[in-house]
């Protein structure tokens, strides 16, 4: 592999993270509370949440993509984003952690 | 229903440990982990240092396929964006003063964490220990105001006088336990990690035992390169930007920056030459405190590893000290459950244990030393302390540019203009060793004087004393 092929905007988190969907919602966000503070937008490592019309949204395919490390809860601090784990054996896989 | 004498949830190092020393003192113990394996889940840890073995002298004898001795440490410190090529960088081994003879020997041992949680799951198995693998605990169950068992999501109910929360910095137990909610956005970290495949032959050609280190740019956090036998992991970033309450204020993507300063030369250098391909990306959260946690424990609960927040406050170091708490955690539930009082007021000593001993010890000095990495994170401080060290060097040694002596005589005026910047590490320093060594401390400066007045003498009072 080349120099070129190895450079950081070809490394595709996405192809390079393996996830069990989780079969119900492990995220749950209340747009009533949302402030608009965008903390979860910029704090989330996979990008999946946007701003629209001054809230914040979360992608709705996230249970493929997300890595279920809850800086976006923790960022939160409006109580908008509540956050738990997918159930048991579903998420994410870490083989190389 | 099932009874038992302790229920752990969580079968990371700190939950696995817990449940091995329970079961070995005869606990009828069951550990509930909700991942399809130990270590598949939100782990991070990626070397234990030599404090392990140390302390759980079983290690000596274990052997992973992904381990490396890491008995070399390395910081480069990198010039300013763009360019971001080595300015300094020093390779330091262990020192001879360390307290005990494995710490000598080594800093730490790679691995990768499914096959160390694998193997402490399997040997609190072996031990006695339950094991339910893909359980997630989604409730508490109380009774006269203490924790008497857990609720799994199917609805079955474990009861145990005493539930050890070893569920991570997410910690859902803590949360269901009410010892809070979560935590703050200045006690946690965000860190992302790029794992990659590399020849075994290759990384022992390249990195032999230079398995740990660390790269650090003004702006930038900081960026661990960490070499197991078969791979590595390039991630951060490190203290200054990776902060949740800094990143977010400074609108600083983890993610991104740690995508961005991987592509920095000297690291790209360090991957060709280990001709290594990209195989995993991982994102997590470290806590990170300022203080010891004290709300760690309540009446049939207590919480350690990442949940109780002991990971060392300057490099977040957690898997050597969940292990810790997770034994002293499964000690004192075995005093109370003798006792026969598991209330909150009996299981305060897991908690003053815990801060009397060497995990609670590392607050003491880690808070301090972490605001000097802080100092660092200003550009201007970090291109100061980059000169001093590249002007120390390069006069004191390596010049081939000039004659010898006119090198050599810039060395007092090299120090004298960076007095504001050893005064301000001074400010961090004084205090700590005031706290821990105030008589040793004293003892120094007398040995000092002496060596003024003889310096003096043998000067013929050229050099004042």
């Amino acid at each position: 592999m080349n120099r070129e092929e190895r450079r950081p905007e070809r490394l595709n988190r996405f192809a390079l993270s393996e996830i069990i969907p989780a079969p119900k919602d492990f995220i749950f966000f209340d747009a009533d509370k949302c402030t608009g503070c965008s903390g979860c937008v910029v704090i989330c490592p996979m990008d999946l949440w946007k701003l629209r019309e001054g809230r914040a949204r979360l992608a709705e395919d996230y249970r493929e993509k997300c890595m279920e490390c809850g800086s976006c809860y923790i960022a939160c601090e409006s109580g908008a984003i509540d956050f738990t784990y997918p159930p048991g054996g579903s998420g994410v896989v870490y083989k190389f952690a | 229903m099932e009874s038992y004498d302790l229920i752990v949830v969580g079968a990371g190092p700190g939950g696995s440990v817990a449940a091995m020393t329970a079961a070995e003192q005869g606990l009828k113990t069951l550990v509930l982990e909700r991942a399809n394996y130990p270590g598949e889940k939100n782990a991070s840890g990626f070397a234990l240092s030599s404090k392990g073995e140390r302390d759980f002298p079983f290690l000596k004898e274990v052997e992973f396929p992904s381990m490396r001795v890491g008995r070399r440490t390395q910081a480069h410190f990198l010039s300013p964006p763009p360019e971001m090529e080595e300015r300094f960088s020093m390779v330091t081994t262990t020192s001879r003063r360390i307290s005990y003879p494995e710490g000598r020997d080594y800093f730490v041992k790679t691995m990768y964490r499914p096959e160390l949680d694998r193997y402490l799951a399997e040997r609190a198995v072996q031990k006695g220990a339950e094991l339910k693998l893909k359980t997630l605990v989604t409730g508490m169950v109380w009774e006269a105001g203490k924790v008497c068992g857990v609720r799994a999501e199917g609805g079955e109910e474990y009861r145990a006088p005493v539930v050890i929360g070893a569920d991570g910095v997410m910690s859902m137990t803590a949360r269901m336990a009410g010892l809070r909610e979560k935590f703050g956005r200045d006690e946690v970290v965000s860190l992302c990690t790029v794992d990659y495949a590399v020849p075994k032959e290759r990384a022992d050609a390249v990195i032999h035992e230079n398995c740990f280190q660390t790269y650090f740019a003004p702006g930038f956090g900081g960026l661990y390169l960490i070499v197991m036998a078969d791979g590595v992991h390039v991630g951060g970033p490190g203290v200054t930007n990776s902060l949740i309450s800094r990143a977010v204020r400074k609108r600083v993507n983890p993610a991104r920056e740690v995508l961005e300063m991987i592509n920095c030369p000297p690291i790209q250098r360090q991957l060709t030459a280990l001709d290594a391909r990209p195989r995993e990306w991982q994102a997590h959260m470290l806590p990170w405190m300022d203080q010891f946690n004290r709300r760690i424990y309540t009446g049939g609960f207590m919480l350690v590893g990442d949940a109780a927040g002991v990971p060392e406050p300057l490099w977040a170091e957690g898997v050597w000290q969940a292990m810790y708490s997770g034994r002293l955690a499964a000690q004192v539930a075995q005093e109370a459950l003798q006792e026969g009082d598991t209330s909150a007021t009996s299981l305060e000593r897991y908690c003053d244990r815990l801060e009397q001993s060497p995990v609670g010890q590392e607050f003491i000095a880690g808070v301090q030393l972490r605001q000097l990495f802080e100092m660092l994170g200003d550009p201007v401080i970090f291109d100061e302390a980059c000169d001093l060290l590249v002007d120390l060097s390069n006069n004191m040694l390596w010049n081939c540019q000039e004659p010898k002596a006119v090198s050599i005589n810039r060395l007092f005026p090299i120090l004298f203009e960076n007095l504001p910047l050893l005064m301000g590490m001074l400010r961090v320093y004084a205090p700590i060793l005031l706290e821990t060594g105030g008589e040793n401390l004293r003892k120094r400066l007398e040995m000092i004087k002496g060596v003024a007045a003889m310096v003096s003498q043998m000067t013929g009072g050229e050099v004042e004393a």
